[in-house]
């Protein structure tokens, strides 16, 4: 096995503490949000989460294009990768929207647009690693899995920009809400040093985590190798 | 007599409704529980996807090990 980089190992720290403070901002130094309450909180890593869900398929739709036109098998690590994680945050983002929304909406679930387009993005994704698992050939898997990432990076944009082009009740971070949003408020100074960090936080947990699971890839890869030389 | 009654009936629920609102506007919401279930989903799906990889990484160092193993004993 590859010896541990001792960068890695600094980033590891480096993520922990600031995931550390980042959760002391949003219990210790955010204020309470004057209506919603202390539910309001989970606003903060709900929203980074979903950031660094739509980063992980940016990123995997790139290894995806890198791949197809190097060939290199190492922007397949990248892609599988990065698609996985971005199924993880992508994941905690609609069940904490979901929580949010019980107490805000009265509801666990609504087919808002912006709920729709997530869901869908989210099971685009997990199709892409069943249907991986199911292909032997290397060369075909990364292929596959390249051109997957590509043309489902358009459910991205579509998910992001979906609170804004049509009618919902889902609230905007950024930019101005449609007449029906519920469940919007106004961003204190303290509130947004606290959004922020955590968005900081969340991009560097997904650095951190994404060069674990691309040594995990490799590895995965050479062991694949050794056993076609072997013939197991 | 009736009326006076339920005047006074009526006149009570809205007080009633008045106070409620009153209450509501005192402090936020009671949403304590929902932001505990929030942060205990990001924390226990993070925590179990990197107990996965773990996992992963603690098999498929055995199964390099048996493999280098095996090209030994072949080469």
């Amino acid at each position: 096995m590859e010896a541990k980089p001792r960068l890695l190992t600094i980033l590891d720290g480096v993520t922990v503490v600031m995931l550390i403070i980042a959760t002391g901002m949003v219990f210790f130094y955010a204020p309470v949000e004057a209506v919603m309450g202390l539910v309001q909180k989970v606003f903060y890593f709900h929203v980074a989460a979903g950031w660094v869900g739509m980063l992980s398929f940016l990123v995997a739709a790139g290894a995806g294009i890198a791949y197809l036109w190097k060939g290199n098998r190492k922007w397949d690590v990248v892609g599988m990768a990065s698609v996985e994680l971005g199924l993880v945050f992508a994941f905690i983002n609609v069940v904490t929207g979901s929580i949010w929304a019980r107490p805000i909406w009265n509801a666990w679930w609504t087919w808002d647009p912006r709920l729709t387009t997530a869901t869908i993005m989210l099971l685009i994704y997990a199709a892409y690693l069943m249907l991986r698992s199911g292909i032997e050939d290397p060369d075909r898997r990364a292929r596959f899995g390249a051109i997957y990432a590509i043309l489902g990076f358009l459910s991205v944009p579509l998910t992001f920009l979906s609170a804004r082009l049509f009618r919902g009740i889902h609230p905007v971070v950024i930019g101005s809400n449609q007449p029906g949003a519920e469940g919007q408020f106004d961003m204190t100074a303290l509130m947004l040093q606290t959004f922020l960090f955590s968005l900081l936080t969340f991009t560097i947990i997904f650095i951190d985590l994404l060069w674990h699971r691309i040594r995990l890839g490799r590895l995965q890869d050479r062991i694949e190798q050794m056993k076609l030389e072997l013939n197991l | 007599m009736i009326v006076e009654n339920l005047f006074t009936l009526v006149n009570s629920i809205h007080l009633g409704t008045l106070l409620n609102i009153h209450r509501l506007q005192e402090g936020p919401a009671q949403t304590a529980n929902y932001m505990v279930a929030g942060y205990a989903v990001i924390f226990g799906v993070m925590g179990l996807y990197l107990v996965s990889m773990a996992v992963r990484k603690k098999n498929l160092g055995r199964d390099l090990e048996t493999l280098q193993e095996i090209k030994k004993q072949a080469g």
